[in-house]
């Protein structure tokens, strides 16, 4: 275990500087590439990265490698606990921090969980959840939803 | 989960992209409108072909079935106590009927018994009958006609194919011919290609096994030849090869091919013994990696075999799932153990096919779903209600061992 000794060391876009076991920091591919190339012997500056969200990611990372030899289920549980806790707009930020350090079981869970929130819901409410500006035409919108009107019966 | 907001407008896009391609096509048939940018990555084939590769890994898949006093039902492997009816675009009740002929990336090919045939996404509920291709070649001294068909996919020209195989041969003898033609869903029209060097046998079932981007049914050398091959086609370079099965296959048996995931596998009745056996080709082509994996004993000699299909494995082929005479059993391989799949009221199917949910458009071209052509032909739909057994005319079943003359 004598690697898990080595502490790699990030710096947020705020200023916050966290030292981190290398197992855990090797959660992100991009970080183990720095590591692999050496690279990583001085702080890691991670711009658009806030401490923050930085220590959350570390929080998940952590929990993935101390729960190894848990049972598959048990880190399902674990990771269902804290993506849940986590609000949209913080998930915005991680999903583009998981994207950069390239933590692909983050990235998948945190886009499951945006996924989820968005199955079943209406148009309508995907823009205003999403803020996303409708940019149809009144009348092109129509023809769209003509095309595939059975597609708006929620029943199923 | 507080109500908050996402300023999903700064995400990259190949992350939205990672996100929509977790939600059902129902769903993303209705976000089209949430803006144009999602309805022009919802739309663009690349986002297709990745939500539906999502969907593959994931099994994320749907059993289609097919039931005895006609309808067609789809069941989510992910939610089993919900199924949902379908409405395929030929008449169900019509007493012409139609078959199943394949499916493949979230298309089913289907055939009426007058031969007419239809690509149906049911996902997206658009369909595409194909147009006719008359048979051209109408030997005087074969008089006997079967038609076999396949779908697949050629990731060479990016294209769906649909091979139509008509082959004619005597009552007795050595002769034989085939008439080939591929339809290709890209240019919306028929081929004929080369015609096939090996024989089919029809018995065996006439729809395609898909796998490796291969079509394969049962055949032999010649017509008389009683030793049994593979007869593959190869979708990309539209060439036939056989594959061949495993050399420990002793005593009368006969076989019949489906394919589980892409993987080849092959039913061997031993009906003499009472044996069934399922077979897999481990690895593509290599006839070393045949492997038995499983095999139903003691089946009284004069007994009617049932009728077993695999359909589908789970976790690495942990567990298999079966269609035996029309029940779902989903076997352990390592308890051997099967389990009955559904509940009391889940119909006795006739045919299962296994779906995996896709927006693959049927224009052909890949970009939008505003094609025209793609509409229902409302127009056939219910002229009669009779009942109509399919049970006789089941075509992709294993046969009856009787029948066998191997």
């Amino acid at each position: 275990m004598a690697s898990t000794l080595k502490k790699i060391i990030l710096k947020s876009c705020d200023g916050k500087i966290l030292e981190v076991e290398e197992a855990v920091a090797v959660q992100s591919q991009m970080i183990k590439n720095m590591i692999e190339d050496d690279c990583a012997n001085e702080e890691i500056p991670l711009p658009d990265i806030t401490g923050e969200i930085l220590s959350m990611i570390i929080e998940y990372c952590k929990m993935h490698v101390d729960g190894e030899n848990n049972s598959n289920n048990e880190l399902i549980a674990r990771d269902a606990d804290f993506i849940t806790r986590v609000d949209l707009n913080t998930l915005y930020y991680l999903i583009v921090a998981a994207n950069f350090l390239n933590v692909k079981s983050l990235l998948d869970l945190t886009c499951q969980r945006v996924a989820d929130i968005i199955k079943g819901k209406s148009p309508e409410e995907i823009r205003l959840t999403f803020n996303i500006k409708n940019d149809f035409t009144p009348e092109e919108e129509e023809e769209i939803r003509k095309k595939n009107a059975w597609a708006f019966d929620y029943k199923d | 989960m507080t109500n908050s907001t996402m300023a999903s407008a700064f995400l990259p896009y190949d992350i939205i992209g990672g996100i929509l391609c977790r939600l059902r096509v129902k769903d993303l048939l209705r976000l089209r409108c949430v803006s144009k940018a999602w309805c022009c990555l919802i739309d663009d084939p690349g986002f297709v072909k990745f939500h539906l590769s999502h969907f593959k890994t994931n099994a994320n898949l749907s059993l289609i079935l097919r039931i005895r006093c006609g309808g067609l039902f789809s069941i989510r492997f992910d939610s089993p106590q919900t199924y949902q009816m379908l409405k395929p675009p030929f008449d169900e009740s019509d007493e012409e009927g139609f078959d199943i002929l394949g499916s493949c990336n979230g298309l089913l090919g289907l055939v009426s018994r007058k031969d007419e045939i239809s690509l149906w996404n049911p996902s997206t509920r658009r369909s595409r009958m194909l147009p006719t291709a008359r048979i051209m070649f109408s030997p005087r001294r074969l008089s006997f006609r079967v038609i076999f068909y396949g779908l697949g996919y050629d990731p060479i020209s990016d294209d769906f194919k649909l091979v139509r195989l008509v082959q004619f041969s005597g009552r007795t003898g050595e002769l034989f011919a085939s008439e080939v033609k591929v339809y290709s869903l890209k240019t919306n029209s028929w081929r004929m290609i080369k015609d096939s060097p090996f024989y089919l046998k029809a018995l065996r079932g006439v729809y395609g096994a898909l796998a490796n981007n291969a079509l394969h049914w049962v055949g032999s050398e010649k017509p008389s030849d009683t030793r049994t091959i593979i007869v593959a086609f190869d979708l990309r370079t539209e060439e036939y090869r056989a594959v061949e099965l495993p050399d420990c296959l002793g005593g009368k048996f006969c076989v019949s091919l489906y394919d589980m995931r892409g993987c080849l596998c092959v039913i061997a009745t031993h009906w003499e013994v009472g044996v069934i056996d399922i077979w897999i080709m481990k690895e593509y082509g290599v006839k070393e990696s045949w492997i038995k994996f499983i095999s139903i004993q003691q089946f009284p000699c004069s007994y009617l075999f049932p009728n077993v299909m695999p359909l589908f494995h789970f976790k690495n082929w942990e567990s298999v799932l079966l269609n035996i005479d029309g029940e779902m059993f989903v076997y352990n391989l390592r308890s051997k153990w099967a389990n009955k799949l559904g509940n009391e009221d889940w119909p006795t199917s006739l045919e299962t096919e296994i779906m995996v949910e896709s927006l693959v458009p049927l224009n052909g071209n890949g970009a939008t779903f505003d094609n025209k052509d793609e509409q229902h032909g409302g127009k056939k739909r219910r002229r009669k209600n009779t009942k109509h057994q399919h049970g006789g005319k089941k075509r992709r079943m294993i046969s009856c061992p009787r029948e066998l003359t191997n």
